[in-house]
């Protein structure tokens, strides 16, 4: 049971990270940002990818793994933060006044697109992340209870909530932060008092793409692969944390992914692996109808 | 004054440039690890794909600016290319009239198949079977403005209800048509009924939810659907049957095409006395305005349900088509690609137009056929050129090929 709990903890650290991302989008231009499950993945890949040529180069570096797996992380993170940059300037900027429709249709399409080009420019395969890299962080895990925790899942779920911590305090106390819970609210007045609106979109979409990235990084870490679909599903599933929380709720994405970790952990191990894809749309498609605005939003039904 | 105008435009046209070269630059850096990387067994290797990316986007970005100056190109387009086929489907939109076009049409594609080969034969119901599902999308996405991201699912339930009943209880083609449609046209009602007060996207969303349930349900229930092998299999052994006329089967391709092309012909028929009625021009202003429509003494949630039902309807027909032509299905026949792909076609012709929407599942199914059948090379690329088309028509044509003419004033005049 405890076994279980730990890893829907890490599971829903994971979605949560990525659930910020949608909900920062939503929250701001009231649209579901389809491409962010493919930023994860390629955040992933951009980990692995760095893992590869750090190998490569060799030389003395190779020999320190925690700092190699930190610079893949940053390179991840820096380049994923880049692909969020350019989507919503080629994709989104264009259609903000434009229907709704249009907007998400754009951006399934450049989900579709960002998939399939992972899938041309790296292999249909599996791609393994490099174990020598990991191992240090595996090899001794503590009992904590009778449940087995790496040194591996103890990082991720403390560096889950530090991220999440510190976006929370950067939202919440700085001048950027202030600014950008001001456009979420009103974009026209918040342009009115001198906020650079544009800016603080990229900012957003750069924000919320580099957490998705680290999510990558740590989850094929932590499986040991990754493939050029895995976006879709995972994406589909930090939606469904983002909407659990209430959708443009900051802290509720943090919650609803927590949440969805534990139960979809608990229910492959109590109800059948088989349906393991099957829990989180259940749950979205029961928040959707019972209780649309989520545990903690109210902001959904101001806006609609 | 005129010296300065003058050069007022070269530094334009200087700043355009370098902004030009600094966008391929951006592209070229950010596709670096993922396009410039090879990984192999033994280590990595460099490619110059970035290269070749920042290239293509500078000579993109070079051609739109030499387009954006010149103003006959684009007039040439609008006038030359465009008017004609607006001209074209503004006759199909007169149904109560059959003109000599229309008619020497429906003669031409009843009486081509004769010269066809068995391979193009089955390109064209195939294609068949993919205007009727964009048809049927279209009525919940083009007419009543409802994104519906799962429409695959509703397919699949059409699919495997006829599949079913046709393996277990013998039932004939003619009778899965009204089956298939009822329990489509029943999950539509089950699935539109409490989703239908939700926004927009959320309604995108738990439509995309419903499809892949749909998939995963039919994929984890062995003994009814065979799971992953689908129908037939080991559990349900007999056979789907094909379409009979007084004990005459019609099982070759060439049968197929005629019940199909009717099929395309009563489905065209039906949706566009449906699109002009009432209830069609009531959907336009659901569409458009939805609190107007209220006040206007529209019953919203009952005309989106109805949308909603019609269309899963004929996600349906198509469905039963599709397991009779085949004569085998699995899971992985419905996946949210083919959602998404009969959502382009919808797209990529017009949203709302008939004529458009036929135009663009024909171009989106008979091009990927192309390329797989004559260029296999390119098979990969198929879908990174649909996704980078969907964002392209957003961008820059979001009516569609072929505009309805009142979509066509929505979206231009559209805010927020």
């Amino acid at each position: 049971m405890l076994q279980h709990l730990v890893n829907g903890l890490i599971q829903g650290g994971i979605y949560a990270l990525i659930a910020l991302g949608y909900t920062m989008v939503y929250g701001i231009l009231g649209m579901i940002n389809f491409a962010h499950g493919e930023i994860y993945m390629i955040g992933a890949y951009l980990g692995i990818i760095s893992l590869a040529v750090l190998t490569a180069i060799g030389g003395p570096i190779s020999g320190l793994p925690i700092l190699c797996l930190f610079i893949a992380l940053i390179i991840s993170v820096v380049f994923a933060a880049g692909y969020g940059f350019s989507i919503e300037r080629v994709a989104y900027r264009r259609l903000r006044h434009a229907p709704v429709l249009s907007a998400l249709i754009s951006a399934i399409g450049m989900s579709t697109f960002l998939q399939n080009y992972i899938m041309v420019a790296q292999g249909k395969e599996n791609k393994a992340f490099p174990a020598f890299f990991k191992e240090p962080l595996i090899s001794h895990p503590y009992l904590v209870g009778g449940a087995r925790i790496s040194l591996l899942e103890i990082v991720i779920i403390a560096s889950c909530v530090l991220i999440m911590l510190g976006l929370h305090l950067f939202i919440s106390r700085t001048r950027i932060g202030r600014a950008m819970r001001a456009t979420a609210q009103d974009k026209k007045m918040a342009a009115l008092v001198g906020i650079d609106i544009n800016r603080i979109i990229s900012l957003t979409f750069i924000i919320g793409s580099a957490l998705a990235a680290a999510g990558g990084v740590m989850v094929s870490m932590y499986i040991s692969t990754t493939r050029f679909d895995v976006g879709y599903m995972t994406g589909i599933k930090a939606f469904t944390a983002a909407v659990l929380g209430g959708i443009g709720n900051i802290p509720g994405a943090m919650l609803g992914g927590f949440l969805l970790g534990v139960v979809e952990t608990l229910g492959i191990a109590y109800i059948s692996p088989d349906y393991k894809e099957v829990y989180a749309f259940v749950i979205l498609m029961l928040v959707l109808i019972v209780r649309p605005t989520g545990l903690l939003g109210e902001r959904l039904a101001e806006k609609a | 004054m005129a010296i300065e105008d003058k050069n007022q435009s070269r530094s334009r046209l200087w700043r355009d440039l370098s902004l030009t070269g600094l966008v391929a630059l951006w592209f070229g850096l950010i596709t670096l690890p993922i396009v410039g990387i090879k990984m192999g067994d033994e280590g990595v290797t460099w490619r110059l794909g970035p290269l070749v990316i920042a290239g293509l986007v500078l000579a993109g970005g070079l051609i739109w600016l030499g387009i954006s100056r010149w103003k006959g190109f684009t007039n040439f387009i609008s006038q030359r290319l465009l008017a004609p086929l607006h001209h074209t489907a503004d006759q199909m939109a007169k149904p109560a009239v059959i003109k000599w076009e229309t008619a020497s049409i429906l003669v031409l594609l009843a009486v081509i198949p004769w010269m066809l080969p068995a391979k193009h034969l089955n390109l064209a119901v195939d294609t068949g079977i993919y205007i009727i599902l964009a048809l049927g999308l279209n009525i919940v996405v083009g007419s009543a403005g409802l994104l519906v991201l799962g429409y695959a699912g509703f397919w699949a339930i059409g699919a495997y209800t006829y599949a079913l009943a046709s393996i277990m209880l013998g039932c004939p083609f003619w009778l899965g048509l009204p089956l298939a449609a009822a329990v489509t046209g029943l999950c539509g009602l089950i699935v539109g009924l409490p989703c239908l007060r939700l926004r927009g996207d959320y309604l995108a969303i738990v439509t995309l939810g419903f499809g892949e349930l749909v998939r995963y349900l039919l994929k984890n229930l062995p003994g009814l659907t065979g799971g992953e092998k689908g129908l037939p299999n080991e559990y349900q052994t007999g056979a789907i049957n094909h379409p009979q006329i007084f004990g005459w089967v019609l099982k070759q391709p060439i049968h197929y095409y005629y019940i199909t092309f009717i099929m395309v012909v009563l489905t065209i028929i039906i949706i566009e006395r449906l699109n002009s009625s009432r209830i069609g021009r009531a959907w336009i202003a659901l569409r458009e305005d939805e609190l107007a429509a209220t006040s206007m003494g529209i019953n919203t949630t009952k005309l989106k349900i109805l949308a909603f039902v019609i269309s899963a309807v004929w996600a349906g027909f198509a469905g039963v088509l599709y397991t009779a032509k085949m004569n085998y299905i699995t899971p992985e026949a419905f996946r949210f690609d083919q959602s998404a792909l009969i959502l382009a076609m919808v797209i990529l012709g017009g949203m709302g137009n008939t004529f458009g929407v036929i135009l663009g599942a024909v171009i989106l199914y008979i091009l990927p056929w192309f390329i797989r059948d004559q260029m296999p090379a390119f098979q990969d690329y198929r879908l990174l050129i649909y996704g980078a088309t969907m964002v392209l028509m957003m961008l820059f044509r979001p009516q569609g090929l072929i505009s309805s003419k009142r979509r066509q004033v929505e979206l231009s005049s559209a805010e927020g």
